[in-house]
Formats: C-alpha cells, sequence, structure tokens
C-alpha cells in the first residue's frame, strides 16, 4: 500500500493527539480522585453513585431524627424514674402512716411531705423539651398536660419517628400511661397519691390502708411505662447501630462505584505518559522520513 | 523509410511526451498538501507511424481515482459527521440535565424528604421547618434551571442546524457551479474542487454523489432528495417555527417544490444536531416536566390533606409561576409557605393550631418511597433514569464517533494509498522524465547535427 508524507503527517499528528488526550483523562482521574465524572463515563456507575448519594442524605436526616427522639425519651424516662421514686417515698410515708401509732399532728405532717412530694411528681410530668413541647404532652402544647388538679388534658397518641429505611418507631409517651387510661387495670397515680394526702391530713388510718394495694398498683404501673420508654430509646439505640452500619456500606459501595483506585489511577497516568513519549519518537521518526522525500 | 524531417518530428514529440511527464510530476509536487488533491498521471503509449519513425502520444493527464471509494467515504463522513455533531451536542445537554456535580436533580429531590424527616422529628422547631420549606425551594429552583438550560441546548441545536443549513446550500451551488464548468472543460483541479464540495456536503447532510456518464454530479440524501441535480442545485434551508417544539424544519427547496426532511435526515452533522434537539434533549425536557408535575400533584394531595401551626385550612405546598398545569419551568413553593414555614403542613387536619402533631410530616417523607403515579418510580429513580438516559446517549454517541473516526480514518489511507502525493515516488517520475527528455534532446541535437553535415556537403 502506497504511503505519502502526508499521510505520515496525520499519523504522527493523531497519535500525539490520542496520546496527549489519555495523559489529560489519566492526569484529571488522578488528581480529582474521581473515576466517573459524568453520567457518560460509565452510565451504570454513576446511576449507583447517584443512588446511593440520595440514600445517605436520607441517613444523615434519619441520624438527627434518632437523635432527637432519643434525647426526648431519655428525658421522658428521667422523668418516670423521678416519679418512681417519689412513690417509693410516699410507700414509706403511707405505710408509717397506716400504723396505728402513729396518729394526729405525725399524720398531719406526713400529709405535708407527701404534697410536696405530689408537687414534684407534678413538675416532672409537665416537664417540656427543648423544641418547646412537653414530654407526656402527646400533641398539645398550649398548656401542660396535667393541671393544677393533676388531671390529664392530653391525648393518648404517641409520636413517631422515620429512623430508618421503611421503619418508624415510637418517640414518645403520653401522659395517659399514669392514669386509667393506661389500661384495663391501670391507676390514676395522681389520684392514689391524692387519696393518701387527704387520708393522712384526716387521722384516718384505715383511709390510707385502703389505698396501699393501690399505690403498689400505681408503683408498677410507673415502673412499666419507665420501662417502655427504656425499649424504646433502645430499639432507637438499635436503629442508629443499623443506621451507621448502613453508611459504611453506603461510602464502600459509592467508593467503588465512581472513585478512582489512586494505584490504579496513578499507574494508568504513568501508562499514558509513557505513551505520549513513544508517540513524540515515533512522530519524530514519520516526520525525519518524510521529510527525506524532500530532500 | 525515414527522413531527417520525420525524425525531428520523433525527437521532437519525444521531448513534449517527457516535458508532460516532468509537468504532470511536477504539478503534484506541487499540490502534496492541498487539501482535496487528487494525484494527476499520465500514459504514455506508442504512436503508430512508418518503419522506424512513430513517436510516442500522451494520454492524459488523468485523475487517480474511484467513485466507489469516493461513495464509501461519504457514507463515512456522513455516519461520522452526525456521531461528532451529536456527541457534541449531548455535551452540553448532558451537562445542562445534570446541572452542578451531574446528579443535582437528584441531589435536590434527596434533599427535600430530608427535609420533611426533619420536620417530622421536630415539627415546631423553627429551623427544620425553614430548612424543609427551603429544602422544596432549592428543587423547584433546580428543575426550572434544567428546564432552562436543556431549553438553551435546544436553541444552540437549532442554531447550529440554521448555519449548517447555509452553509450545506453554498456547497450544493458549488457542486453545480463546477457541473456547469466541466462540460466544456474536465479541468481536473475543478473536478477535485466538486470532490471536496461533495465530502463536505455530504458531513454536513449525509447522502453521497453520483457521477453520471458525461461528468456531471448530482448529490441525493435522504430517501432520494435531491440536493444537486447536474447544474441545478437546491437550497437547504432551516425555516423556524414550522419544526417540533416551534424549532425549525429542515427542507429542501428547488424553486417551487419543497421536501420537508427534517424527520428523513440519517446522516451528516445535521442529522446528529437534530437527534438531541428532537430527540435525546425533547424527552429529557418532557420527563422533567413529567416529573415535576407528578411530584407536585402527589406532594400537594398529601400536603393539603395535613395542616400548618397557623392554619385554619390545608394549602398546596407547590404551585405554578406562571399558572395553568405544574411543569418543570414553572414549578415553584406557595409564597405564604416560603415568607412563613408555620405553613408547612407537618400536622394531621383537626390537630389544632400549635400542635406537635407529625402524623402529616411522616406521610410526606413517606412519599420517597412511593411509585408515583403514571411514571411507575420513585421521585429519585426517576431522576437517576431521566439523567442517566442523556448520559447513554452520550457515551454512545462517542462509541460511534470512534468507530466512524477510525471508519473514515481507514478510508482516508486508502484514499491517500490512491490518490495522495508521494514526493518521493514524484521526485524519481520527475528524474525519469527529465533524464528521457534530456536523452529527446540529445537525439534531437544529432539528428540535426546529422541535417548540418548534409547541408553543408550539398
Amino acid at each position: 500500500m502506497r504511503v505519502t508524507e502526508s499521510r505520515l503527517h496525520d499519523i504522527a499528528t493523531s497519535s500525539l493527539t490520542k496520546a496527549r488526550s489519555e495523559v489529560a483523562r489519566s492526569g484529571a482521574e488522578l488528581s480529582s480522585g474521581i473515576r466517573v465524572q459524568r453520567p457518560s463515563d460509565d452510565p451504570v456507575a454513576f446511576a449507583e453513585g447517584a443512588r446511593v448519594a440520595a440514600k445517605q442524605t436520607i441517613a444523615n436526616a434519619h441520624k438527627s431524627s434518632i437523635a432527637r427522639s432519643r434525647e426526648r425519651l431519655q428525658a421522658t424516662e428521667g422523668a418516670l424514674q423521678t416519679i418512681g421514686d417519689t412513690l417509693l417515698r410516699i410507700t414509706e410515708l403511707a405505710i408509717q402512716g397506716a400504723n396505728e401509732t402513729c396518729a394526729g399532728t405525725a399524720r398531719i405532717s406526713l400529709a405535708v411531705e407527701i404534697r410536696e412530694l405530689r408537687q414534684a411528681a407534678l413538675n416532672a410530668v409537665n416537664t417540656q423539651a427543648e423544641d418547646g413541647t412537653y414530654l407526656f404532652g402527646s400533641f398539645g402544647n398550649d398548656t401542660p398536660p396535667f393541671d393544677a388538679a393533676a388531671t390529664y388534658a392530653g391525648g393518648t397518641a404517641t409520636r413517631q419517628a422515620d429512623v430508618g429505611p421503611g421503619l418508624v418507631l415510637p418517640a414518645s409517651l403520653p401522659g395517659s400511661v399514669l392514669t386509667t387510661l393506661a389500661g384495663p387495670s391501670a391507676e390514676n397515680v395522681f389520684g392514689v397519691i391524692d387519696n393518701i394526702e387527704a387520708a393522712l391530713a384526716a387521722d384516718n388510718g384505715d383511709g390510707v390502708t385502703a389505698e396501699l394495694d393501690r399505690l403498689q398498683r400505681a408503683v408498677r404501673q410507673v415502673a412499666l411505662a419507665r420501662g417502655s420508654a427504656g425499649g424504646y430509646v433502645q430499639a432507637l439505640e438499635t436503629a442508629e447501630e443499623t443506621r451507621a452500619k448502613l453508611m459504611e456500606s453506603l461510602v464502600e459501595i459509592r467508593a467503588r462505584a465512581i472513585s478512582a483506585d489512586p494505584i490504579e489511577a496513578a499507574t494508568s497516568l504513568a501508562k499514558a505518559e509513557n505513551s505520549l513519549e513513544a508517540a513524540r519518537l515515533s512522530a519524530q521518526e514519520l516526520l525525519a522520513a518524510a521529510a527525506l522525500g524532500g530532500r | 523509410m525515414s527522413s531527417i524531417n520525420s525524425l525531428l518530428f520523433v525527437g521532437s514529440n519525444a521531448i513534449q511526451a517527457q516535458g508532460a511527464g516532468v509537468a504532470s510530476a511536477g504539478k503534484n509536487i506541487a499540490n502534496a498538501n492541498t487539501e482535496g488533491y487528487q494525484r494527476e498521471l499520465i500514459d504514455l503509449s506508442p504512436l503508430q507511424g512508418p518503419p522506424l519513425l512513430g513517436g510516442v502520444r500522451v494520454i492524459g493527464p488523468y485523475r487517480v481515482d474511484t467513485q466507489f471509494l469516493s461513495r464509501r467515504e461519504q457514507e463515512a463522513n456522513g455516519g461520522y459527521g452526525a456521531a461528532l455533531s451529536q456527541s457534541s451536542a449531548l455535551a452540553e445537554a448532558e451537562t445542562a440535565v445534570g446541572g452542578v456535580g451531574g446528579s443535582e436533580l437528584v441531589d435536590a429531590v434527596a434533599a427535600m424528604w430530608a427535609g420533611f424527616i426533619g420536620v417530622s422529628a421536630a415539627p415546631l422547631d423553627e429551623a427544620a421547618r425553614a430548612s424543609a420549606v427551603n429544602d422544596a425551594s432549592e428543587l423547584a429552583r433546580v428543575f426550572q434551571r434544567l428546564s432552562r438550560e436543556l431549553g438553551e441546548t435546544r436553541a444552540s441545536c437549532d442554531q447550529r442546524i440554521t448555519d449548517m443549513a447555509a452553509t450545506a446550500t453554498k456547497l450544493a451551488a458549488e457542486i453545480a457551479d463546477v457541473n456547469a464548468a466541466v462540460i466544456a472543460n474536465k479541468d481536473p483541479a475543478l473536478l477535485d474542487k466538486r470532490d471536496l464540495a461533495a465530502s463536505k456536503l455530504s458531513e454536513l447532510l449525509g447522502g453521497t454523489a453520483i457521477v453520471d456518464a458525461n461528468g456531471q454530479m448530482s448529490f441525493a440524501i435522504a430517501g432520494g432528495t435531491l440536493v444537486v441535480d447536474g447544474i441545478h442545485s437546491y437550497s437547504v434551508q432551516a425555516v423556524p417555527g414550522l419544526g417540533p417544539d416551534g424549532y425549525s424544519a429542515v427542507r429542501v427547496v428547488d424553486g417551487v417544490h419543497v421536501d420537508d426532511v427534517t424527520g428523513r435526515l440519517t446522516g451528516g452533522k445535521i442529522a446528529g444536531e437534530l437527534a438531541v434537539r428532537d430527540g435525546v434533549a425533547a424527552t429529557a425536557m418532557a420527563d422533567l416536566d413529567n416529573l415535576a408535575g407528578a411530584l407536585a400533584i402527589r406532594v400537594n394531595a398529601q400536603h393539603a390533606a395535613g395542616i400548618g401551626l397557623v392554619d385554619a385550612t390545608s394549602r398546596d405546598l407547590f404551585v405554578s409561576a406562571s399558572g395553568g398545569p405544574i411543569t418543570a419551568a414553572n414549578i415553584t413553593v406557595d409564597a405564604a409557605i416560603v415568607a412563613d414555614a408555620r405553613h408547612l403542613a407537618a400536622a394531621a387536619v383537626g390537630s389544632g393550631p400549635n400542635s406537635s402533631n407529625n402524623d402529616n410530616a411522616l406521610l410526606l417523607a413517606g412519599i420517597r418511597s412511593e411509585a408515583l403515579p403514571v411514571i411507575g418510580r420513585t421521585a429519585v429513580d426517576e431522576s437517576i433514569r431521566i439523567i442517566g438516559v442523556v448520559g447513554q446517549a452520550k457515551a454512545n454517541a462517542d462509541r460511534d464517533v470512534t468507530v466512524g473516526e477510525t471508519r473514515v480514518d481507514s478510508l482516508a489511507a486508502l484514499r491517500d494509498s490512491l490518490s495522495g502525493v508521494s514526493v518521493e515516488e514524484e521526485l524519481i517520475r520527475l528524474a525519469a522524465f527529465r533524464n528521457a527528455s534530456d536523452a529527446a534532446a540529445n537525439f534531437v541535437a544529432t539528428v540535426n547535427s546529422m541535417l548540418q553535415q548534409l547541408l553543408e556537403k550539398l
């Protein structure tokens, strides 16, 4: 086949252009650390990378949601512990007050202490979270869930939190868990406290004795509520562990899909540079061969 | 028997013939780098005459050419031209539909879902609400920008089509002019000029040229539409407003008859631009509109099923900035919600003012996992699909460019092998003809010397 000088020039130019282009591409990949910079570089990998990035954004939102919900439930758990401790002290005082040896002013002193303990418990159930909502308020926020008479005015709904792909977990406990709304054999915790206080104030030992079983049930009820809150916290912590593992695997998947392996990229660049040097040398030879024809 | 004069005739004839050879070699060397030049050769054949006489006859010069190779080159040019322009236009479209980082739409959709999750976790938190509204607004802005930039891409394609149509008309006229000129004078330079014009025309329009027995070239494109027919050339026009979506239609006009070839061009740069303008980019715009519309309808339906902190009635989250159905070009967030994020409907209807109910925020966030009506995919998946289609088209076009380039290159190598000028070869020819010319001159000098001697004797 005839090869003209013009053809030799074209081959030299074309080889150099291609070699330079490959050096530029490899250099860009190595310096950016990204193999797939645009969809056309590798449409399948790009789609995977974009999908993973979207999941990472959602997972980050779940992290915040879990953190907020856990804080709220931990505060709820703390409030229930306060109420539980209060009930244990009230139990001691009630047993003391029910005793025949305790009468008159002694019972009145016990009633005064129980009133103070009642107020502390009432403050605990009307605690507000950082966002201004009442821990035990269900969804109402304009007034405290328990009024001065310790009557519950909130709802029975539990707030849910979006914590993972297709996963929604409870993020609150309504104040109804401390009332007869909690279940068939549930007690009105503050009602029991009020009855014991009233009996002591009236020096009525039998009245106090009559409330002791109810008081025990109230103590168990608060413990159960605390257990529920603790269980919800545990579930959220498990959700967070799962989320963290998911994030790790998402990072890995995204890196595999679109990131450049530095060693491979450096090797590719070195090869491209060698090819460019070879193209330069061959271009010199080709052009020299072409020039011979003009002599 | 030969006479002295006859011998002189043989000598002068030989000098002229070798001189023609020197001229042809010289012309080839002079045009070694001329674009489109095809080398010329001459053939020498013995001139018949009486014994010991005769001479040499020059046949040519003739161009070294083959119509078969020319047609293959034109077909390859058409395919390569289409792939090249398509790849270039798709690079614009890919940037337009991908936005910042190549996946801006996907990121914006995901951010909006994340915003709703944030509000569901803290429905009374002003910052969470403001962030969610901002994410929804940003999504609307991204839709608008991508739609606008895709429109600009299509407009750029349209402008290039208009420019290329004008160039094609000029090339067609050039071919027709040469056809007229070669009737009287088959100058190889004219034929080279015509072939070059045909090659460039095939790169723009696809199509191939045919040269008939009279040396007249006709050029036909898609479906047999003639652009050049002998000494007549037809106008290639890009007429605004008559094509899809108000863009230009490509027509071949021969005075009265108008042939709309917009949908029929399969080769050439114009076809490549049309494939993007009316194909990939148009589809991407339509898909963006469908996604914006479907997403807005679904989100609005859920938003309207909830209530804001300060609302007595429900409202839509997304509205059309220009009225009418929501599209990618006009989607925006309700101005009242933008002004006051408390209008974001995170609570279920009936929750009462200032409620920390988050039921509706949870349902809004849950839309992320739903297949949108009609589209049949989640919003994230559909966004990825829209961007991916353009990316895949670009990747395919790049591959076609590589294949086309290889094909054009191999045909160019064949062309060069056949018609290209090898300076070395021409120098050898030049030397051969020059030596033969020197020998012929010696012959003439010898015969002349013989004549002189004869005349002196007489």
